[in-house]
């Protein structure tokens, strides 16, 4: 399982966002700080379908290092295009993508 | 040949050697390749073999032979017994126009109380108890004299609940109703007495105690009327007609007599405890089946783990996600029923054994499945919020008592 997810051990300097729900099948947890080297640090957590964890992966990875200007351009669409998620799952990437901006609006 | 472990008997079991054994020697004879309605000498001995098969199997499930019909498998015996019963009561019992099912029971079963519909009678789903009994009370309140037909299984096919025979056949029986017992996931597994329970019709296949594919039975009571499903050809009696298959029937009757006894019984039960100890350790397990429960099946579902996640992670491991017949079909419509939401009965998993499981299979499969729950669960918010204290009934919504292991 990739690095970039789960929850960080020591939450200090988190700022934490949650999107979806367990009731429709998939809840996604962003937990993203800004590090001294002025990029960003993702994690996601995720409940929700493999392709979904593996999409959520890919970009927590992806956004390591990139600015929050970078952060804020990222879809859901283009999440889902990205990482080829299946049509049916792109419900999923914006998901990721709500959970992304929440915790980045409260880190700006 | 994969060197997964295979723990999916309850959805079939692979055929016993000695069957086949048998059946190869059957098929290979004139004897077994003659047609039974056929009048000459080796029609007569095929037919003679039929009517040993029926006699055995009559014996172990204590019954008269002249009960039994041959079937495809339990699907078509289900459905035989609910429609063939709807049909022939529809003249003989005009005031019988109900027809009792549990919500449990397989979809071979409530299938055919709905389909019974068009015929106008009504098709009454009981409602169980969070552990997956029938609970006397909800059987009492659903009697009368209007029902006609109740169609209960004997053992659960998702968790292995044993339905207390003894105490609901006479509720039945006390109100003129009819008995349909399917027993395809007891047949062979536990012990089954017809006469003892007063059953009028049971419902098995053989595939499902290490016989072949392709047959089953149907035992009814030979003082019902029984409307046939299907016409042409006047085999059976005409309840059923159709060439009968000398091998297979022959080869469903040999695996019955190598049925589990008392000892492989304790033997499946100390491997289902295993399995329940293994992966109990996992924490917050909510275990899916109580009272009675069936030696070979143990259901358990994982808090916190998406299911659709968990079947790709244990891609290739022989369980089932709920039924395997409904595995396509959304969650499982029996944890439905026992008050699992959809969250919790898509993270189940189905684990069933036999008589060829063994110790190291059953290991494996604890390691296989307990490395993929605690890696779901390791990246999972809901995971995190249950271990944070967070009870299951407030993160998934729920009221339903449950058993945590």
């Amino acid at each position: 399982m990739s690095d970039y997810l789960g929850a960080p051990l020591e939450a200090v300097g988190f700022q934490h966002a949650s999107a979806g729900s367990l009731q429709i099948g998939c809840r996604v947890d962003c937990w993203l700080r800004t590090q001294a080297s002025g990029g960003l640090e993702v994690r996601f957590e995720v409940f929700a379908e493999h392709s979904t964890i593996e999409a959520a992966a890919w970009l927590a990875e992806w956004l390591t290092g990139r600015t929050i200007d970078e952060a804020s351009s990222v879809t859901g669409l283009w999440l889902a295009e990205a990482t080829g998620m299946p049509v049916e799952r792109r419900g999923d990437a914006l998901c990721i993508e709500d959970a992304l901006r929440l915790a980045l609006g409260d880190e700006t | 040949m994969t060197s997964e472990p295979y723990l999916d008997y309850a959805a079939t079991t692979p055929l016993d050697p000695r069957v086949q054994a048998v059946m190869n020697a059957c098929a290979l004879s004139l004897e077994g390749a003659a047609n039974p309605s056929s009048a000459h000498a080796l029609g007569t001995a095929a037919a003679s073999q039929v009517d040993a098969a029926a006699e055995s199997i009559g014996q172990l499930i204590n019954a008269d032979p002249a009960g039994l019909i041959w079937t495809s498998g339990a699907t078509e015996a289900n459905n035989l017994a609910i429609l063939g019963s709807a049909l022939a009561l529809l003249s003989r019992a005009p005031d019988r126009r109900r027809i009792l099912v549990l919500a449990t029971d397989h979809s071979a079963a409530i299938e055919p109380a709905l389909a019974a519909e068009k015929w106008g009678f009504s098709a009454v789903i009981l409602p169980v108890a969070p552990s997956g009994e029938l609970l006397p009370s909800v059987l009492k309140d659903a009697l009368d004299e209007d029902v006609a037909l109740v169609s209960l299984a004997l053992v659960n096919n998702e968790t292995g609940v044993i339905q207390d025979l003894k105490t609901l056949a006479p509720m039945v029986r006390a109100v003129g109703a009819r008995l349909h017992v399917d027993a395809t996931q007891a047949v062979g597994r536990i012990p089954v007495d017809v006469s003892a329970d007063e059953i009028d019709f049971l419902s098995f296949s053989g595939h499902k105690f290490y016989g072949p594919k392709g047959i089953g039975g149907l035992y009814a009571c030979p003082s019902l009327a029984l409307e046939p499903l299907l016409h042409g050809g006047g085999q059976q009696a005409g309840r059923r007609p159709g060439t009968l298959p000398v091998p297979l029937i022959k080869g469903m009757a040999a695996a019955y007599s190598f049925a589990d006894d008392q000892a492989e019984r304790d033997r499946q039960n100390a491997l289902r405890a295993r399995l329940m100890e293994g992966l109990s350790t996992l924490g917050q397990v909510v275990i899916n089946g109580q009272g009675m429960l069936a030696p070979h099946i143990l259901s358990l579902s994982f808090p916190g783990v998406h299911g659709a996640a968990l079947a790709h992670a244990l891609d290739g491991l022989a369980v089932s996600h709920g039924s395997a017949c409904g595995s396509q079909q959304g969650p499982s419509h029996v944890l439905r029923a026992m008050g699992r939401p959809n969250a919790l009965a898509h993270a189940t998993v189905r684990m069933s054994i036999g008589r060829f499981s063994t110790n190291a299979e059953v290991d494996m499969a604890v390691q296989r499945i307990g490395d993929a729950v605690a890696t779901l669960r390791g990246i999972s918010p809901i995971w995190r919020e249950l271990e944070a204290g967070e009870g299951i009934h407030k993160v998934y919504g729920m009221t339903t008592p449950l058993e945590v292991a």
